[in-house]
Order: C-alpha cells, then structure tokens, then sequence
C-alpha cells in the first residue's frame, strides 16, 4: 500500500495532471489521450482531497504554480503543459517506477504515468512544430509561455527536498537538472539554438 | 591540505559591491587564475614526460596572460584583489594537488582543459563586450581567449584520441572531476555572477555559456548529447539554487 509521502505526491501530481487534462479537453482535445484520463482518474481517486496538502510546507508553492500553469491561450497551454510540466512529470514518474522504496502500486502507477506523458509529449511536440513554429520563433514562444512557470518550480524546491529528500533520495535540484537534460536536446530538435536556451534558463532558475 | 579536509568559506557576494569592487574582483581572479593555470599546466608536464615541452609551452602561455592583464588593470587604476581571487582559487589548487599527486593527467586535463578553460572562455568572450571601457584590456583579452581555445582544441583531441571507443570510461573520469571540479569553479562562477552584471555582462548568460562550452566540450570526446547536458546541468542546478537563496556556495 502507498504510505503517507506516496499519498501526498499522487495529491500533487493529481492535481498537476488534472489541470493539464482539464487544459487539453478545452483546448487541446487531440492531448487528452485515454492514457492520461485513466492516470489522472487513478491519481485522484486514490488521493481524493487537500488535507494532507494543506497541512503541508508545498501548499502555497503547489497552488502558485497551478495558478502559472493555468493560461487560457491554446499555445501556452501546449508549451506549460504539453511540452514543459509533462516532461517534468515523466522524470518523477520514471524515478517512482524504479524506486525500490515504493510500493508496487506506486510502481505501477508510474509506470502508467511516464507511458502517458511520453505519449502526450510526442504529440506535443508535433502540434508545437506545427502552431507555433521552430527556431527562434519557438524560442520567444517557450519564454513568453513558460517563463512564470519555471520560475514557480523554484518554490517547490525547499518542501519537497524536507518532506520527500530523505524518503526518495534525491534532492529538487538534482529533479531539475535532470528535467533540463531532457528539455534542451528536445528543444534543440526543434530548432532552438541550445546556447540561448541554456542561458537564458541559468537566468530564469538564477532570478535574474 | 587535501582537498576534503579544507574548511570551505563562505563568500558569497552578501553586499552590494561597487563597479570598481566588481572589476578589482573580476581582475583579480582572471590574473591570478592565469598563473594557477601556468602553475596547472607546468605540473601536469611532469606527468608525462612526452608532453612536457608541449606543457611548459602552455604555461608560459597562461603566465603571459596574467601579466597582460595585470598591465591592463594598472593602465586602468584596477587593483586586481588578490584575497579575494584566492579565496576562490585555493580550493581549486587543492584539487589540482591531489590529482597530481595520484599521478592522474587526465583528471588534470578534465580540470584544466576543459572545466577551468571552460570559465574563462566564458567570460572571457563577453567581457570583450565592455572591454573597450578599459583601454589596453580588448587586445588583451582576445589574444587570451584565442590561446585558451587553442589549450582546449589541444586537450579535446588528447581525450578524444586517449579515450577513443571509451565513452563509459571517459564518462566516470568525468563525472569523478566533476563532482568537485564544478562545484569549485561552477561555484566561482555563481559568486562572481553580481560582479559580471556590475561591470555591464550578464551573469546568467556568463554561467550559461559555461555550462553549454563544457556541454559541448563533453560531446566533442564522445559523450552523447543528452548524457553530456545531464552531467553538466545536473551539477550547477544545485549551485544555481543556493545562488538564488543566497546560500553558502563553497
């Protein structure tokens, strides 16, 4: 059985996921895959209310970066959620399903998540070549979209390295170094010149 | 002192410094960096006797450097702080002194080569920017960043060639001098990212050209696209992150 932290992290990605889902079936259709409705449907059902969120450091950080992720323009819709949070849902999801500290059911669960998010991410990332363009073109859409959003993960970093560092060995950092190894090459894919999205990263996670 | 037992201070850029501060700092680490990497250079010719005149080629080179930027700075009215650069670069020296000491060239390469040449590539290139502001300094730092990148063009095709068809062992003798090797000089270049902005550059660009330079440096020996980028960024997040919060960096 999934313990206390493992019930406090499918609450976050929960609601994550439930916003990306929610983003897709207004906006994105073709995004809202069934894979992904079974998880978030899995996610939310097994972890159903706030309480344990609310009692707990991520509340505020959690509900700052829903509130980022939350644009109704179709494009940063697709970029936050279908390009930028679903490839940090995939690196945590393929952390979890080969933790050997969590449960099975946990295992599986993320399991089922990496496969979703993979799935949305590719179809993402043909619908971002296609409605917003590559190169440079990209690179100013990926700023203006996902800038606030990246910014937000920051606040995350303090709470989830107390309440989940010891219990999943890993420090937030090391999360988003990881994340950014998968974004630049797939940015790269597209077009995008890796020295300025490198640098203008250093400046988003910097504050600068 | 090794390297694990040295006593890290915190120096992280708590007050505001003033534009002459900034650059006495900045000038400071470039020119007694110069002679750490004379120094680097000098010992790893020691190693490997079939380098040795190639080394010592390369030092003189790097004490060259050193003194134009110290012509530069007096021709300015900068005095390069010498504390300062030395609180950053000791921790460095003592890396270089154990790898030495283990006999272990290519780790010296992994360091200098790429990691420290790295930095001072990095911002090196955009202080040419502003460099105008300092006259003397431009022709200065451009014959350096030329001869740094012809250390680098040097190091790249001995790893390359030393490690052909060995990406994995490449790897760990990376990710073995990296564990310390950025946290030091990635560390350096979080705290001297307020001087940067001070004097006219962007830290954040500084920082982030560092990272993709050394990316690029990864991949030019082998190591695949997005292993490189994980190495690399996996490893100045952190720093990145106590930059931000204004923690202790080293």
């Amino acid at each position: 059985m999934p313990d206390h932290d493992e019930l406090l992290l499918w609450r976050i990605l929960g609601k994550l996921e439930a916003l990306a889902l929610h983003k897709y079936e207004s906006l994105l259709p073709q995004l809202a895959t069934p894979e992904k409705k079974a998880v978030v449907s899995q996610l939310l059902e097994a972890a159903p209310d706030d309480t344990e969120l609310e009692a707990s450091a991520l509340r505020e950080p959690v509900r700052e970066l829903l509130a980022a992720a939350d644009s109704p323009v179709p494009t940063d819709a697709l970029i936050v959620q279908g390009f930028i949070l679903e490839r940090l849902g995939q690196i945590i999801y393929k952390l979890l399903s080969t933790h050997a500290g969590v449960s099975p059911t946990t295992q599986s669960l993320a399991q089922r998540g990496w496969q979703a998010c993979t799935s949305v991410i590719d179809l993402a990332t043909q619908q971002i070549s296609r409605q917003v363009g590559e190169g440079d073109r990209l690179f100013q859409a990926l700023c203006g979209a996902a800038d606030g959003v990246l910014r937000r993960l920051d606040g995350l970093g303090e709470g989830v390295d107390h309440i989940f560092g010891a219990r999943f060995g890993l420090t937030f950092s090391e999360v988003l170094g990881e994340f950014t190894a998968e974004l630049l090459p797939a940015c790269v894919a597209l077009g995008v010149n890796r020295r300025k999205l490198v640098c203008h990263l250093a400046g988003v996670f910097m504050g600068l | 002192m090794s390297t694990a037992d040295r006593t890290r201070s915190s120096c992280i850029p708590s007050l505001p410094v003033d534009k002459q501060q900034a650059i006495n700092r900045l000038m400071g680490l470039a020119v007694f960096g110069e002679m750490v990497a004379a120094r680097t250079y000098t010992l790893m010719g020691q190693l490997k006797p079939e380098f040795t005149d190639l080394m010592r080629k390369f030092a003189g080179m790097e004490g060259q450097h050193a003194t134009w930027f110290r012509d530069a700075s007096r021709a300015n009215g900068i005095e390069p702080d010498k504390e300062f650069a030395g609180g950053e670069l000791d921790y460095l020296i003592d890396q270089v002194n154990d790898h030495h000491a283990a006999h272990d060239f290519d780790a010296l390469a992994v360091i200098q080569g790429f990691i420290v040449e790295s930095m001072a590539i990095a911002t090196y290139e955009p202080f040419l920017e502003v460099a105008d502001n300092y006259p003397g300094a431009r022709d200065a730092f451009k014959k350096a960043l030329d001869e740094e990148r012809y250390h680098v063009d040097w190091v790249t095709r001995y790893l390359r060639l030393s490690f052909f068809d060995r990406e994995e062992e490449f790897l760990a003798l990376a990710e073995r001098v990296n564990v310390q090797g950025i946290d030091c000089i990635g560390g350096t270049m979080m705290k001297i990212a307020d001087y940067l902005s001070e004097i006219g550059l962007s830290g954040a660009d500084c920082a982030g050209c560092m990272m993709d330079g050394y990316t690029e440096l990864l991949e030019r020996v082998g190591v695949e696209q997005k292993k490189a980028a994980k190495n690399v960024v996996g490893m100045f997040m952190p720093l990145i992150h106590k930059y931000r919060h204004g923690m202790k960096i080293k």
